[in-house]
């Protein structure tokens, strides 16, 4: 605890620092404007109309700084799209008050995100609700952050400066065709500013009553004339959860970050370099077993996580309708516990896509890619992987069509991926999708697809022990089996969606998915009394030894519909809502358990409002609500519900106009309730009050 | 206790160093009320040959063609002003597919809005050989056969321009105009 409390202190007097940096620069820079300056500047005085604009020069009009909205590109964009996607923008993130890139995700319809504890975040669309939800890619840049060993991702490790977030791209769905294995419930692609729009300085400190403190500095900056580049960092802190009976949860971290984006835009090409290192101190709770006394320690684990990245991307276009895309990257994450257990993950991947148009009515797009992860499992304690260490590759080529069918009305996309993987060798994961578009504001789609989820290495290689924390009538080893005669989990969708504006301000989107789950892999087991033990694992002298082992199992139907509204009844005002409903078939409950994930919950709600009141200041609410989520143990031992919660977020945005920006935000004002429920971990977050300054020039 | 304290010095710290007192500070300006003011502003610096307009009576004609993004912006700064010694008039087509390919090629300058992205080869195609100034934010227009890109370089609206393509088409641009633009030769 003393350790933990130095290190807050430290992210406090950063934050404070950063804070008086922050409020001395600008200031200098706005003398400067007065004194010195009578040309350009003058351009845009407080009062002046859209008129006085068009007298000014070309070399004034080049000078203003605007406020970049772009709304209407992005909504454009969306029209045409064949599957059940939803984007974040830069707007939508300043009007949100989420502190970390996963809460950000809960406006997306179709999503559940839960916060297991303070820095662990279970997200997921169409079932299988898990803490390690191995069914969801996530990119950032195209850099996979889905990990290969637990199948799974970090959110903690993503708490990228949301600033310099371009836009989220949520693809609900499968996309094994363009994206590979393991995108079977869906897609998020995180995409980073380009450096060319992320120009100057943004500077922003923040500190909240739950124990939140972040402060975040970024310079951008042109070296060429089409060069240009940004420097970034970050440090955060944040607080502890409370467990249900009020005691503090301590699943408090703090994270460091930083890292740079080089863009380069010759006339037929677009060069993007860059690179992030993070630390992250995270304190989770967790169970040690300790193989002489054959005891679980249960405690928090202060888990050291350093991951570092480098990207290339290069993009040439040899016209508007052909390009080719090259991406390069390196990713090396390091994650120690101070009892023992380190893992080392070092992933390489290149991957190449064309993209061309045969002839008037074809449009081809096909990719090559290949990946390659070493890991190292050492000094194991409760995991114990065979072999220790492994370098694994995966490789993969696609090639998809999009055949216009009637020209502006009807449109058909078919394409398959073929990859080898190195468990169960060669998958096909094709898709079909049709698009029609029977007027400028109506489009309708379809499609089906197949798509995988490669088993993870855990799920292949790991013997896992737990002295589980029940004595009666006996004591109850657990020891979770690697199995290495896996299939993948095989899964085909169909989907349809309907995109229209009902009016000028008034949009919708509605999805429905069915997916059938013919593998699911899932977790047996068979119980056995001392001495009669199977021969493998090694044997514990307990009493009763559950082993449990991975098997692939038929997964039964999960259905739905996902909602998107989003109304402008006024300039001043918008608001959107998303509504999910979720079912499921009997089978289900019998393969979606708490090692592969819980079945959906019935309904999840999704409410925004936001009114600029004047242009300086917005209030902003929202409101998140997740009907009852069941749980089930194979087991029997830890079969629960997690009652319906609402997350509401209330807040107030002031801009000066001079690039200062104050936001006073309530964060979970209804109060502290449970989001996920685990047997180590009753963390529930906490009613809290944070302010932020921001500057921006 | 201590958060709150912090809270307080945050806001104290904002307060004394608030810039609000002085007015004359640099105000930030809608991003289409720039581009906006830009597309007026091509009227001055580009010169169409010498062309009958027999039925608009010698007014300079803006099309705007897809999703509007500008609004009354425009409308606003054109109402009741000669530039360049025209009356400067507005006129939206709903979507290429709606609209007469003729009344394209009346405009003198033809703002190809985002929503039209998917048709940008069947518009370019109609409105080739007229002298019709092609602007657009779509990306990488220059490299499609249109003539200017509104593009962005941090907070502000930079211009793309192939002037070859205005060339062909029989427009003069002046050298100011290219001065502050990003030139791309494609040919």
């Amino acid at each position: 605890m003393g350790n933990n409390n130095r290190l807050k202190m430290t992210g406090r007097v950063l934050t404070l620092a950063l804070s008086a940096v922050l409020g001395i620069l600008p200031l200098g820079r706005v003398w400067a404007q007065e004194s010195g300056l009578g040309n350009g500047a003058m351009a845009s005085q407080p009062g002046q109309t859209a008129q006085d604009l068009t007298n000014l020069s070309l070399e004034s009009l080049a000078g203003l700084n605007v406020v970049v909205t772009s709304s209407a590109k992005k909504a454009e964009s969306l029209r045409d799209a064949t599957s059940a996607i939803f984007v974040i923008t830069q707007e939508d993130i300043q009007r949100s008050g989420a502190l970390h890139l996963a809460d950000l995700l809960r406006m997306v319809p179709g999503l559940l995100v839960s916060r297991v504890d303070g820095s662990q975040w279970a997200i997921t669309a169409r079932g299988f609700n898990s803490l390690y939800n191995n069914k969801m890619l996530v990119l950032v840049d195209g850099r996979s952050a889905y990990q290969t060993d637990f199948g799974g991702v970090n959110w903690d490790e993503l708490d990228l400066m949301l600033g310099d977030i371009d836009r989220i791209e949520v693809i609900r769905g499968p996309g094994g065709t363009l994206w590979g294995s393991n995108a079977v419930n869906g897609i998020i692609n995180i995409i980073t500013k380009d450096s060319k729009i992320s120009q100057g300085v943004y500077a922003t400190s923040l500190t909240g009553s739950n124990g939140v403190d972040m402060a975040a500095l970024r310079y951008g900056g042109k070296l060429g004339e089409d060069l240009f580049y940004r420097l970034y960092a970050k440090t955060e802190d944040q607080g502890p959860f409370q467990e249900s009976d009020a005691s503090n949860a301590q699943d408090n971290w703090t994270s460091q970050r930083a890292g740079f984006r080089m863009d380069w835009h010759p006339e037929k090409d677009d060069l993007t370099l860059e690179g992030d290192y993070q630390l992250g101190n995270i304190y989770v709770p967790g169970g040690d077993f300790n193989a002489s006394t054959l005891q679980t320690v249960f405690g928090v684990d202060d888990t050291v996580d350093r991951d570092a990245d480098i990207l290339a991307h290069w993009t040439h276009h040899f016209s508007e309708s052909s390009d080719a895309e090259l991406l390069l990257y390196y990713d090396h994450i390091y994650l120690s516990v101070p009892t023992g257990q380190n893992t080392l993950l070092d992933t390489l991947d290149a991957e190449l896509q064309n993209r061309f148009l045969l002839n008037d009515w074809n449009e081809v797009t096909w990719g090559l890619d290949v990946r390659n992860v070493s890991d190292d499992y050492n000094t194991p304690t409760s995991s114990y992987y065979n072999p220790e260490q492994a370098s694994l590759s995966t490789y993969g080529a696609f090639l998809q069509d999009k055949l216009t069918l009637v020209p502006d009305r009807l449109y058909l996309t078919a394409g398959t991926k073929l990859e080898n993987n190195p468990y169960t060798g060669y998958e096909w994961q094709p898709t079909g999708r049709l698009l029609w578009t029977p007027d400028k504001t109506n489009s309708l789609w379809a499609a089906v697809s197949r798509t995988v989820r490669v088993p993870s290495r855990s799920e292949d290689d790991v013997t896992f022990y737990l002295a589980a924390p029940v004595t009666t009538p006996s004591a109850l080893y657990l020891a979770l089996q690697g199995n290495p005669n896996l299939k993948v989990e095989d899964i085909v969708a169909y989907e349809a969606g309907y995109r229209t504006n009902l009016t000028p301000q008034l949009a919708l989107d509605l999805a429905g998915f069915c997916d059938r789950y013919y593998s699911v892999i899932t977790t047996g087991f068979t119980f056995f009394s001392y001495p009669n033990y199977p021969p493998t694992p090694q044997p514990i002298n307990g009493n009763f030894l559950g082993l449990g082992q991975a098997t692939n199992a038929d997964g039964g139907v999960i259905y739905g519909a996902e909602l998107s509204l989003k109304w402008d009844p006024l300039d001043s005002v918008q608001a959107a809502l998303a509504y999910t409903y979720n079912g499921y078939d009997s089978t289900l409950n019998s393969v979606s358990n708490i090692f592969s994930g819980d079945p959906p919950p019935h309904n999840i709600v999704d409410g925004r409002l936001s009114w600029a009141v004047t242009p300086q200041l917005r209030l902003n609410t929202s409101l998140y609500w997740v009907d009852a989520s069941f749980i089930n143990d194979p087991m029997g031992q830890f079969n629960g519900v997690v009652q319906p919660y609402a997350v509401w977020d209330l807040g107030m945005t002031w801009k000066s106009g001079a690039g200062w920006e104050v936001s006073v935000w309530g964060q979970d004002l209804e109060g502290t309730h449970a989001e996920a429920s685990s047997f180590l971990d009753d963390s529930q977050p906490v009613p809290a009050v944070y302010g932020q300054l921001t500057a921006r020039y | 206790m201590s958060t709150l304290k912090t809270l307080g010095f945050l806001a104290v710290l904002g307060l004394t160093l608030w810039p609000g007192g002085h007015a004359s500070r640099a105000q930030e300006v809608s991003e289409y009320t720039v581009k906006a003011a830009y597309l007026v502003n091509f009227v001055k610096f580009i010169t169409w040959p010498d062309k009958v307009y027999d039925d608009d009576q010698g007014a300079i004609v803006i099309g705007i063609l897809g999703d509007d993004p500008f609004g009354a912006t425009l409308d606003d700064m054109v109402k009741g002003r000669f530039i360049e010694g025209h009356i400067v008039l507005v006129r939206r087509f709903a979507s290429y597919d709606e609209t007469q390919k003729g009344s394209l090629r009346k405009c003198h300058l033809l703002f190809i809005a985002y929503s039209e992205k998917d048709r940008l080869r069947d518009i370019l195609k109609a409105v080739q050989g007229s002298p019709v100034l092609t602007v657009s934010e779509i990306e990488r227009f220059p490299l499609a056969g249109g003539m200017i890109q509104f593009d962005q370089e941090g907070q502000r609206i930079t211009l793309d321009i192939n002037p070859a393509q205005a060339q062909k088409a029989g427009l003069t641009l002046s050298s100011k105009l290219l001065q502050i633009a990003k030139i791309y030769r494609t040919e």
